[in-house]
């Protein structure tokens, strides 16, 4: 069976078939399989008309939170649990503005902290545990941590506490 | 092992050959006052346990099955796999589950075989390459046991992974069919599936059309078996019915 999904919110359920590829655009939610659009997830449809020759655009959003995970690419927030000569452990807590459910583990290897002087860079002295970092995720990494880096100029420290429970102020 | 219980002989095998026992009833109909093709009536919620990303509840009469589905998630340095998420999955009998047998404590062979039956039946469901390093982890208690309930825990895994969710290429359904003599019935319950000769337990994605996992158990012959899997895949059908009817309340 087969609705017409053109500015209509219709709530849907993985594998329910939503369009063909001939009138509509896969979004976000969405799979394509022999010429037709599917849904992949439970959740509420949204048609968006980009521009107005173009092919309406076909998303399932979740109601609840959608399951994110780090990617190459994107901007994290992270909280230092460690540090070391050669690089620094953090818990990655929300990938761009949204909150994980569980929290993934990064290093932040010394190489990575800044752009320039790398190879003078002392992590004792640009990290401590309990910082809360802004990072960008540069790869998988290895089996126990994404690798990130804190080396452009939007990247960094961007709440730390003193030894006596103060907020410190950034310097640069 | 469970070094302070005396335990039988781990591996013990019936023999294939059984003598089939015919049903109680004189007229051939089952005893419970069942059709030889219908299904128990089946009760399905999601959402039943608030700490976990997903879980669905599924109770067919007396067959009472309950599925937590925990992330995707970082997984362990052993499980990992750089392309796609690992889905593992722990089947268990609640040691009250079976009639007259207490399961124990650790998963025996029985249930590890489950285990990875229910993996099997759910891994092609799922978009497992968008989550790389993670694993998603299932974790199924049957709490009562009266037949069917391996085709009631794939049917409840996938709803859970659904209301968690994940990126799924379909729902999964599943249900059995056994043979007692010359007879194939649907959904058999667990005095049924005692005396059964041979028997097929089908899980499939409904919308797409599309079988994921089929066992067949004892002895049956080429036209048994295939009645028993229309008949299986019909209930599938209807099961996927139910489940999407679940799922959008």
């Amino acid at each position: 069976h087969h609705t017409s999904f053109d500015m209509e919110v219709v709530c849907v359920i993985p594998g329910q078939r939503l369009g063909s590829t001939t009138e509509y655009e896969a979004g976000p939610g969405t799979y394509v399989h022999n010429n037709f659009i599917y849904s992949s997830l439970v959740g509420l449809t949204h048609p968006s008309k980009p521009q107005p020759g173009q092919k309406t655009i076909l998303t399932v959003t979740k109601d609840t939170e959608p399951t994110i995970i780090p990617e190459i690419g994107s901007v994290t927030i992270c909280k230092v649990t460690k540090v070391n000569p050669r690089f620094a452990s953090v818990n990655i807590l929300c990938v761009g503005t949204k909150p994980l459910r569980e929290t993934f583990q990064g290093i932040i290897r010394v190489q990575d902290v800044r752009a320039t002087e790398i190879d003078k860079v002392e992590i004792y002295k640009s990290f401590r545990p309990g910082d809360i970092l802004r990072t960008e995720v540069i790869s998988l990494g290895d089996a126990r941590s994404y690798y990130l880096t804190t080396s452009k100029n939007e990247l960094g420290v961007i709440f730390a506490q003193s030894v006596a429970g103060a907020t410190m102020v950034p310097i640069s | 092992m469970d070094k302070y219980r005396a335990s039988g002989p781990e591996g013990t095998v019936r023999p294939i050959m059984k003598v089939p026992r015919p049903l109680p009833s004189s007229e051939g109909a089952r005893p419970s006052g069942r059709g030889m093709d219908q299904f128990r009536h089946m009760f399905l919620k999601t959402g039943v346990i608030t700490q976990a990303s997903g879980s669905a509840y599924v109770e067919m009469e007396r067959t009472k099955v309950i599925c937590g589905v925990y992330g995707p998630r970082l997984a362990a340095q052993k499980h990992q796999s750089f392309e796609k998420a690992v889905l593992t999955c722990d089947y268990k009998y609640a040691t009250f589950a079976r009639k007259g047998k207490r399961a124990g404590y650790i998963p025996d062979q029985n249930e590890k075989d489950v285990s990875m039956t229910l993996v099997q039946a759910l891994e092609s469901s799922i978009f497992l390459d968008k989550f790389p390093k993670n694993v998603i982890e299932l974790y199924v208690l049957v709490m009562q046991d009266d037949g069917g309930a391996v085709g009631a825990a794939i049917t409840c895994a996938s709803l859970a992974l659904a209301s968690a969710g994940i990126e799924m290429v379909d729902l999964v359904s599943a249900c059995s069919a056994s043979q007692i003599g010359k007879q194939i019935i649907v959904d058999p319950d667990v005095d049924e599936e005692r005396n059964q000769t041979g028997g097929v337990t089908v899980a499939r994605m409904s919308s797409l059309g599309q079988v994921t996992h089929v066992m067949q158990t004892g002895m049956m012959d080429l036209r048994a078996t295939s009645q028993a899997l229309e008949l299986c895949v019909d209930g599938c059908d209807k099961i996927y019915h139910l489940m999407r009817k679940a799922l959008i309340e």
